[in-house]
């Protein structure tokens, strides 16, 4: 009796399983027809990115499908989550499973250039007279091009300003001393004053958050030649101080060292934290999650005696063409239409991308339109048009290896386990070690 | 007739080779061979970087057992897999006992089972993303506890380096026991009713019957369930990865970490296959044992 | 014996069980919470369990979405083919260990336990490349064929235990009347070990319903993606859809559930054990 109702039941889940598996079966074979018919014909390019998922949807897509009206080139997209796109580059490119166009972010591309999963892209530009002024700045590694951003995206500081009105911050701090001030009449409101993101498993906010601020003041890690020099930086060092001033002085949301981006973007819209250091990018969805908020760009506060161009640090994204691309002149080709068309004279498709995305385009072309959007966003333009942009981080070796260190050893130093010399020593040994191996 | 007792015999010396013989198949070509290329990998330097890596020998291991951070994360692993698998069983076999009194009615035991079971279901990301989402400063755990006064509304769970190791390792136990509890309750169906009323009659107490009762005969399903849960935990990876990264300060930086850092951080692919070889190498040991201890119970 | 208790005894155990179903239950419960919430409204202090933001949006944007559709659908279909598949090979192999004695045994034993070992990660390269070989990339078999590997060894181990707590004289009786080894197993011992093999099932539901890394690594398009993939596709580079992540887990939890909920009576004490006596 019961086992014959537990085989009745087995078989019933057994159908079931079988039912669901017919349906899924039918879907997934239609679905590799049609790829193996425009296949054999045209050429058919596959690209790895994690910008559609970004962007709004069906908006990378369209992208793709008006090129192939226009070229006959079939673009499929294969899109991973950002976080799990180099790993699936690394090892695609290691078994050719690779796509032909990656999406590239200037913590990998040294990495990928000198592991060959990258082609040298000066190279395929000249080849097919590619008019290289028109692009703004290209990703080099030894005086080669191996990624060329399509969309540039700055890094200012948002500040929260009910936040402020509450606290009675009248205006937006301009320098080192006014944003301690600004600090101390933030947490005295109730509120967090500054949230800087310390977590490792993406190490970008030392990039973003902390070197940002300090570029603002033109503090730099590297000297003129390029090389890192953190061991007897006097101004690097000042800058670590006065940070640690505003850890001790409690003004830096606490947990720093496990905050992600994301949760910082969160908290801000939950209306937590005064001022933070993040993506322009993120406007609009803050403008989707916080609609009633108050938000305004503020200038990143530089050292009091500073009078300076502001540097401002970007972001950007940046596409690829891999080694084992059998396509790399077709590749090439559609990363040149995002930038300035199929004649090589337009920026529109670039334009109209970083207008989406609230960034900058990296073509000359590109006139983007900028007069209906977000007023914050204009003050980000203004700011990004008055100062100049600046990422020491890109192209550097292991650079995730290097941002994650430097984190690890800032840690200690803010909580007073280390002092500023000993800090920026034991990163400067971490940084030399990475180039020496 | 002489030749058809041979050919049984024979028979029955292939038959068990038969059984297992999908296993045998599946396991050489989808284990055994990423395994030798790991093992491969292990004594070259620039492995999967580059067409031709040269053939260095030891030097791998060398690098790996000279290096500080290696033998702190072999630390905060050792912490983390025993504490771990030791209070799975515990809470495992607690919570399994607890479902199998006759103290509740059925319909209770059924909802309770239920909700114990769940931290099983969800796939290893979204357990860090929900507790890391609760874990927060100002999220809902402190303010469970501050309603209690026992936490500050800010205390920081996973930013600090003491209690870091502490909060991950509770996660994990959370996701990890109903497993215990599941097969531990299957386990305790196979107990004979009889058993227990002897037990009863003998005027045994709780305590008695469930040392010389029900241990005895879960021994082979704990002992290959806490080895598994060993295997598992000591490559565990996600849940830690999303919840940390390793941080702060390397004082969650399992070797499962570490290895993700040398492979697709650092691009030492070799050095990352060395250290999986070490692991495998222990976890062989640990098989071997548990093999020969099967093989007692058995006997 | 059921009214024989003592009242203190079973207060106790109450409280225990509701401690225990708290700590099992309550992240759960604030996930579901979380889910129906605005994303903005999940980090507010203090939190609350309901609030203003309270809405479905999450759940109809995932149900309305045909991609992610397609993904529980995937999902199901791998998991169900490796539960099936990894049940019959395990129950043979297990058979095998339990009830023969074979040179080699504790060779394969020792080799099934300690393979589960490498981490995935260093796995994933290799493993790729073997799959690319075998030109089953992007397919479903490639998911399969991997959620078997993984499950197996556990598997085997777990039904050898089930096995090895029953009396070898079952199956010999049915070998005495003449019936084949396939009988004493499939009729005789396979029934009587149901709640294990039940137990043993849901675990492998289960891995293979939430595996990500290789589901992500060994699948390229949308139409192979499985749950996990499409739930961590909701983590962008600067923010995270924490809602329509949570209500996709909670979605994707439901069916594991219900089969649990299905066959949870074979846990229940008694169910078994006269089929041992017997």
């Amino acid at each position: 009796m019961k086992r014959e109702t537990f085989v009745k039941k087995s078989l019933s889940v057994v159908l079931t399983g079988a039912m669901v598996l017919g349906l899924v079966a039918c879907g997934g074979g239609s679905g590799g027809e049609t790829k193996d018919d425009s296949g054999s014909k045209s050429v058919a390019l596959k690209w790895q990115q994690w910008w559609a998922v970004e962007c709004p949807e069906g908006y990378v897509q369209n992208i793709v499908d008006k090129y192939e009206e226009k070229t006959g080139v079939k673009i499929e997209l294969l899109s991973a989550p950002f976080a799990d796109t180099k790993t699936q580059i690394t090892s695609g490119a290691s078994t050719g499973t690779v796509a032909d166009i990656v999406g590239v972010d200037s913590s990998w591309v040294y990495d990928f250039a000198k592991q060959g999963i990258l082609t040298n892209q000066s190279k395929l530009m000249d080849d097919d007279g590619f008019n290289q002024e028109i692009v703004d700045s290209e990703w080099q590694v030894d005086s080669s091009t191996y990624a060329v951003p399509v969309v540039n995206f700055a890094y200012p500081m948002y500040a929260n300003q009910d936040i402020l009105d509450k606290a009675g911050v009248t205006e937006l701090p301009n320098t080192w001393s006014e944003f301690e001030n600004a600090c101390q009449k933030i947490k005295d409101a109730g509120y967090y004053p500054f949230a800087l993101n310390l977590d490792t498993t993406s190490p970008s906010g030392i990039q973003n958050s902390y070197m940002g601020f300090a570029w603002a003041s033109g503090i730099k890690m590297k000297d003129d030649a390029g090389n890192c020099k953190l061991t007897g930086n006097e101004e690097l060092k000042e800058f670590a101080e006065f940070m640690k001033g505003l850890y001790d002085k409690g003004y830096i949301y606490p947990g720093m060292s496990a905050l992600t981006e994301a949760d910082m973007s969160s908290k801000f819209c939950s209306g937590e934290i005064a001022f933070h250091i993040n993506s322009a990018a993120l406007l609009t969805s803050y403008r989707k999650e916080a609609p009633d908020m108050h938000i305004t760009a503020a200038p990143i506060p530089i050292k009091d005696d500073y009078t300076g161009k502001r540097g401002m640090c970007v972001a950007s994204w940046a596409l690829g063409v891999t080694e084992k691309s059998e396509n790399k002149a077709e590749a090439m080709k559609f990363i040149e239409y995002l930038l300035s068309g199929l004649e090589g004279r337009e920026g529109s498709i670039c334009a109209d991308l970083a207008m989406t995305q609230s960034a900058f385009p990296n073509s000359t072309l590109a006139e983007p339109d900028y007069s209906n959007a977000d007023e914050v966003f204009q003050d980000i333009y203004d700011m990004y048009q008055k100062g100049y942009p600046i990422n020491e981080f890109t192209g550097m070796k292991e650079a995730n290896t290097i941002m994650t260190d430097y984190i690890n050893e800032l840690v200690p130093y803010m909580d007073g386990e280390q002092d500023t010399t000993a800090f920026l020593e034991n990163v400067q040994k971490s940084i030399d070690d990475i180039y020496d191996n | 007739m002489m030749k058809n007792r041979s050919k049984s015999k024979l028979r029955r010396k292939i038959t068990p080779y038969l059984y297992l013989s999908p296993t045998i198949i599946l396991m050489l070509v989808l284990m055994v061979v990423p395994i030798y290329l790991i093992i491969k990998y292990s004594f070259q330097n620039n492995a999967i970087v580059v067409a031709d890596p040269e053939f260095v020998w030891l030097d791998n291991y060398k690098k790996i057992l000279s290096d500080s951070e290696f033998w702190g994360a072999v630390k905060t692993t050792f912490v983390f897999v025993t504490v771990s698998v030791a209070a799975h069983i515990i809470l495992g076999m607690c919570f399994a006992l607890l479902l199998n009194t006759k103290y509740f009615k059925t319909r209770t035991k059924t909802i309770a089972r239920v909700i114990y079971v769940l931290p099983w279901v969800f796939t290893a990301s979204v357990i860090a993303i929900l507790w890391k989402m609760m874990l927060q400063p100002a999220g809902i755990v402190d303010y469970i506890l501050s309603i209690f006064n026992l936490a500050a509304k800010d205390t920081e769970w996973l930013s600090n380096k003491d209690v870091a190791l502490a909060t991950i390792t509770l996660v994990n136990i959370w996701c990890g026991y109903p497993f215990y509890m599941i097969s531990i309750l299957a386990g305790l169906q196979g107990i004979p009713e009889d058993l227990y009323e002897s037990s009863a009659l003998d005027g045994a107490t709780k305590w008695k019957s469930f040392l010389h009762i029900i241990i005895p005969q879960l021994k082979p399903i704990l002992i290959s369930i806490a080895m598994l849960d060993f295997v598992w935990t000591l490559q565990s990876f996600a849940l830690i990865w999303m919840m940390t990264g390793g941080g702060p300060v390397n004082s969650t930086q399992t070797l499962s970490i570490y290895i993700y850092k040398l492979a697709f951080n650092s691009s030492q692919y070799g050095l990352a296959s060395a250290v999986a070889v070490i692991l495998l190498l222990l976890c062989v040991i640990v098989a071997i044992f548990y093999v020969k201890q099967q093989k007692k119970v058995r006997e | 014996m059921v009214g024989g208790y003592k009242r203190p005894t079973k207060v106790i155990l109450s409280i225990l069980l509701i401690l225990g179903g708290l700590f099992a239950g309550f992240p759960v419960l604030w996930m579901l919470v979380s889910s129906l919430k605005s994303n903005t409204e999940i980090f507010s202090w203090p939190p609350k369990f309901i609030d203003k933001s309270f809405s479905m949006r999450s759940y109809i944007e995932i149900l309305t979405d045909s991609e992610k559709v397609r993904y529980f659908l995937n999902s199901y279909f791998v998991s169900a083919c490796v539960v099936i598949l990894t049940l019959v090979i395990g129950i043979m192999a297990a058979y095998a260990f339990s009830r023969f004695d074979f040179p080699l045994k504790g060779v394969i034993n020792t080799i099934i336990v300690s393979v589960q070992a490498v981490p995935a990660i260093v796995l994933l390269i290799p493993y790729l490349s073997l799959i690319v070989t075998m030109k089953l990339f992007n397919t479903y078999w490639a998911l399969i064929l991997t959620y078997l590997v993984f499950t197996l060894p556990y598997c085997i181990l777990m039904i050898t235990g089930y096995f090895n707590t029953l009396s070898t004289d079952l199956d010999e009786a049915v070998m005495m009347d003449g019936g084949s080894r396939m009988k004493a197993l499939w009729r005789i011992l396979v029934p009587i070990s149901v709640p294990g093999l039940v137990s043993v099932g849901m675990y492998t539901f289960m891995q293979a319903w939430n595996e990500y890394l290789f589901a992500l690594a060994l699948t390229q398009t949308a139409n192979m993606r499985t749950i996990p993939v499409g739930i961590n596709m909701l983590m962008g580079q600067h923010t995270y859809d924490w809602s329509q992540m949570m209500a996709m887990s909670f979605l994707g939890s439901i069916p594991v559930l219900l089969l649990f909920i299905f066959f949870q009576k074979y846990f229940i004490a008694g169910m078994s054990s006269g089929a041992i006596k017997g």
